[in-house]
């Protein structure tokens, strides 16, 4: 017998980390929510309450106006918070504390596990300062720069994953039970996704080496990927679908084998459907991606597979749902009065709703009246508050008394918690259902007289408010829940003893020869029957796969190549078959100018609100223009199709509103051009100088990606000085001159009126705003050009 | 530019080929399951239940604080 403890003081700490993350991402969830209603709500005040601005609509502005605010910076904080810190801690808190007792065995090193811990809370920290800088990537759910991946992937897989696979061959227990199954395919499938969907050139690294000067910090941090358009698009959504799959899918469903059995006190209800459940999610999940991209400019066949498999994918899913429910067989009445096996029922519900609505929201059909609407957010938020929030917090409150060795705080409390969370979570996603099929089904009306039935996309979005308040409320009913949740567990924590009970455990360890004798008897019906038949034999029997069970890297080894294979029959003919992508003759690289622009682009996260890709669908086209060409995204590093529609369409911008005045009134203030937007004013646009010099790094970097950018190789923050003095006075002479420009705008630009037209020209020209509406006005022109396809 | 060109028809070997390994992959999985011994599968499925010690919730607060 080996003698040995339980390293619980990990455990311990990131449940604590859980708890302060959730707090934080979901209250940044709630002041995005809150900013969908406030500009009209402020609109509303200053005309009809108070008669003008005052310090509380100033104060209620700079909530969704201040720059560090605004939605396209905030929102990717928000999910990055929820997924990687808020679920991310809740999973190792899981992995930590039943590979241990799974595997009777401590984890493997001590340092390691203090390193994965502090290292992960380092990158949570470096990502809620960098998003709201607006240091991104500009790619949904991976937006953390090139520095930060790096610390991802060391800490991931050098830390978190050496640590747990040691601990697989340190173990006592001969077989690996099926959570530990889950937490393989989770390390090893979010490693290659996150190395593969992060490939990049570091701008300010290649102005280094190419001028041996130090770049500033913004430029330092930016890099684009070798990824472009339709290729960045597929990678990206191989990636985004499987964060899903396997950051928010499969430990938490490791997490139900666990805690579930444990929870109800009997074993899993079907031993032998969980093998099914892993190996056909495990296959079937990796292939689903492309299902974001339907009716986009990414091949059809590609989205099609995704369908077929997405389809596919219910049966494992449900499979696995039912297997938890079926758990508690026997154990029902349990439910009534223990307050986290109703966590745990609500969440396993809560999977299959979101995990039969997945698969029909990737039928082309459904697809194309639910994409880019709230509909999607309805789904994602089912999922993540049902499935993931409350496996979290049924998870906390079965730990919470194990681990600070004391009763819980209040079960009055938890169950107060479980009932203000269901409601606020229905009060939530049940209006943004209504709220996404009315965006929908807006969207494509057409009147009697075959025209657009709400031509204006801002009437599709003001419809919308009674729905967005209702989510707003129900948004902070779940806090409110989350909030006593923290109490209860601090209230707990306070109680603890002195010094903790650490008990000795005691388990032999592994022999290393093993006997499988559950084949013997086909061997004994077997004997002298010929080699193909005892081949078969042995496969029936299963040996095989009991093996792999027994052997950890053997089995993590498999589930590498389930994933990879999967992946590759997508990848592999998407990259190398050029006619997936053909080329169009007019489509020329960005001037540096709107390069930089672009750039600015992408910083705020105006993809947040804005997709640029019609669709091939009459209802679009009426709308939007020309449907969208994959040729059209081939210099778009990253791409930005968006995935959500809270503002129109930007596609075909360019052709749409040329006028550079009205994107500079647009940008001072949305409001005052169309009346009930919700857009925040990007007053920082006017007072932020362009940084001339740091464009030929950006150009170099392009370049350097195969970018055939020419004479700008040498000159390119010359060619943007001179657009930029182009466009500004472009504006100018179309407002009628400087002085029918608001004196506003030239107090931020100037700090007071210029005096000329040339000094006119030369302010404006100096300013952010200049770079974005040049490429405002570069968006989907490329086609009208001499040599454009049709 | 047209929707044909979206489509590639020469790749539909890939999608066949990947349907065929997911389904070879489907039923060895399904044999292996089925065929697992009744007396293997009571112990695999009982393991999470034999690693620690019991810890009922109790409701110290709700009940006068049991730990008192």
């Amino acid at each position: 017998m080996e003698e040995f403890v339980y390293n619980d003081a990990i455990v311990r700490k990131f449940l604590g980390a859980t708890l302060l993350w959730g707090f934080v991402g979901m209250l940044v969830g709630l002041i995005v929510a809150f900013q969908m209603v406030l500009p009209i709500a402020v609109q509303w005040l200053e005309a009809s309450v108070f008669s003008g601005p005052n310090g509380l609509t100033a104060a209620l502005r700079l909530l969704y106006e201040h720059e560090w605010l605004s939605f396209g910076r905030l929102r990717p904080l928000h999910t990055n918070a929820v997924i990687f810190a808020f679920a991310g801690n809740a999973i190792f808190t899981a992995v930590y504390y039943s590979t241990q007792r799974l595997c009777k065995a401590r984890m493997w090193s001590d340092l390691l596990g203090n390193l994965h811990f502090w290292g992960w809370q380092l990158i949570i920290v470096s990502a809620a300062i960098t998003l709201p800088l607006g240091i991104t990537q500009g790619k949904e759910y991976a937006e953390l720069e090139w520095p930060i991946d790096l610390a991802i992937a060391v800490v991931w897989a050098g830390f978190f994953g050496t640590n747990f696979l040691m601990t697989l061959v340190k173990r006592r227990e001969r077989h690996m039970y099926v959570a530990l199954w889950f937490y393989i395919a989770t390390i090893v499938t979010v490693t290659i996704l996150h190395i593969f969907n992060n490939l990049w050139v570091p701008a300010g690294l290649v102005h280094l080496f190419k001028t041996g000067e130090m770049p500033s910090a913004e430029l330092m941090m930016k890099s684009y990927p070798i990824y472009a358009g339709v290729q960045d698009a597929f990678m990206q959504w191989w990636y985004g679908h499987n964060a899903v799959a396997f950051f928010l899918t499969t430990p938490f469903l490791g997490m139900m084998y666990y805690f579930l059995p444990k929870a109800a006190d009997r074993p899993v209800f079907s031993y032998k459907l969980s093998i099914i459940h892993f190996w056909s999610l495990v296959f079937i999940y990796i292939w689903a991606g492309p299902h974001h991209l339907h009716y986009t400019a990414l091949p059809v066949w590609a989205s099609s597979i995704a369908m077929v498999f997405s389809i596919m994918l219910w049966m494992p899913s449900w499979g696995g749902m039912i297997n938890g429910l079926l758990t508690l067989r026997g154990a029902w009445h349990k439910v009534a009065s223990d307050p986290v096996l109703k966590f745990f029922v609500i969440g396993v519900t809560f999977y299959g709703m979101a995990t039969f609505e997945g698969p029909m929201l990737s039928i082309k059909t459904v697809n194309a009246l639910s994409h880019y609407t709230d509909w999607t957010i309805a789904h994602v938020h089912s999922g993540t508050l049902g499935w993931n929030g409350f496996m979290i917090f049924g998870m906390i409150y079965w730990l919470a008394p194990r681990l600070f060795q004391t009763e819980l705080f209040s079960k009055k409390l938890v169950a107060a918690h479980f009932w203000i969370g269901t409601v606020g979570m229905l009060l939530y996603i049940i209006p943004i259902y209504v709220a996404g099929i009315t965006q929908g089904l807006m969207w494509r009306a057409f009147d009697e007289t075959g025209r657009l039935a709400f031509p204006d996309f801002v009437e599709t979005v003001t419809k919308l408010m009674p729905f967005y308040w209702a989510r707003a409320i129900g948004g902070t009913l779940y806090l409110a829940g989350v909030v006593i949740g923290i109490y209860t567990i601090w209230r707990t924590w306070k109680n603890r003893p002195t010094k903790y009970d650490e008990p000795v455990q005691r388990a032999p360890a592994l022999r290393k020869e093993y006997r499988d004798d559950a084949g013997e008897r086909g061997e004994e019906r077997l004997q002298g029957v010929v080699w193909a038949g005892r081949a078969m034999d042995k496969f029936v029997q299963g040996k095989w796969h009991r093996r792999w069970e027994r052997l950890p890297i053997r089995f993590t080894g498999w589930v590498i190549v389930a994933v990879v294979v999967a992946s590759l029959f997508e990848i592999v003919p998407l990259f190398v078959i050029r006619s997936n992508v053909p080329s169009i003759a007019s489509v020329q690289p960005y001037t540096p100018l709107e390069l930089a622009g672009r750039d600015i682009y992408v910083a705020e996260g105006c993809y947040n609100c804005h997709s640029q890709m019609i669709r091939p669908i009459f209802a679009e086209t009426e709308r939007y223009g020309e449907y969208s060409k994959p040729g059209e995204s081939v210099y778009n590093r990253p791409f930005q199709w968006g995935s959500r529609r809270i503002g129109p369409d930007l596609a075909r911008e360019g052709l749409f509103r040329p006028s550079g005045s009205w994107h500079l009134n647009h940008f001072y203030d949305p409001r005052s051009v169309v009346g009930q937007s919700i857009m925040p004013a990007y007053s920082v646009f006017f007072r932020r100088d362009i940084r001339f010099e740091e464009i030929q790094a950006r150009v170099d970097a392009m370049a350097m990606l195969g970018v055939p950018y020419g004479e700008a190789i040498n000159s390119a923050p010359e060619m943007a000085r001179e657009q930029a003095r182009a466009v500004a006075a472009a504006i100018i002479d179309e407002a009628g001159g400087f002085a029918e420009i608001r004196v506003a705008i030239w107090d931020l630009v100037l700090g007071r009126m210029p005096t000329s037209r040339e000094e006119a020209i030369e302010a404006l020209s100096q300013k952010k705003v200049i770079a974005v509406i040049s490429y405002m006005q570069r968006l989907g022109t490329d086609l009208t050009r001499d040599g454009g396809a049709s | 530019m047209t929707l044909l060109a979206l489509t590639v028809n020469d790749l539909s070997i890939y999608p066949k080929v990947g349907l065929v390994v997911f389904f070879v992959v489907f039923i060895a999985v399904t044999v292996r399951a089925l065929r697992t011994p009744r007396n293997q599968v009571r112990h695999l499925a009982s393991l999470p239940l034999d690693d620690d010690r019991k810890a009922p919730i109790i409701d110290a607060h709700d009940e006068g604080s049991a730990r008192a």
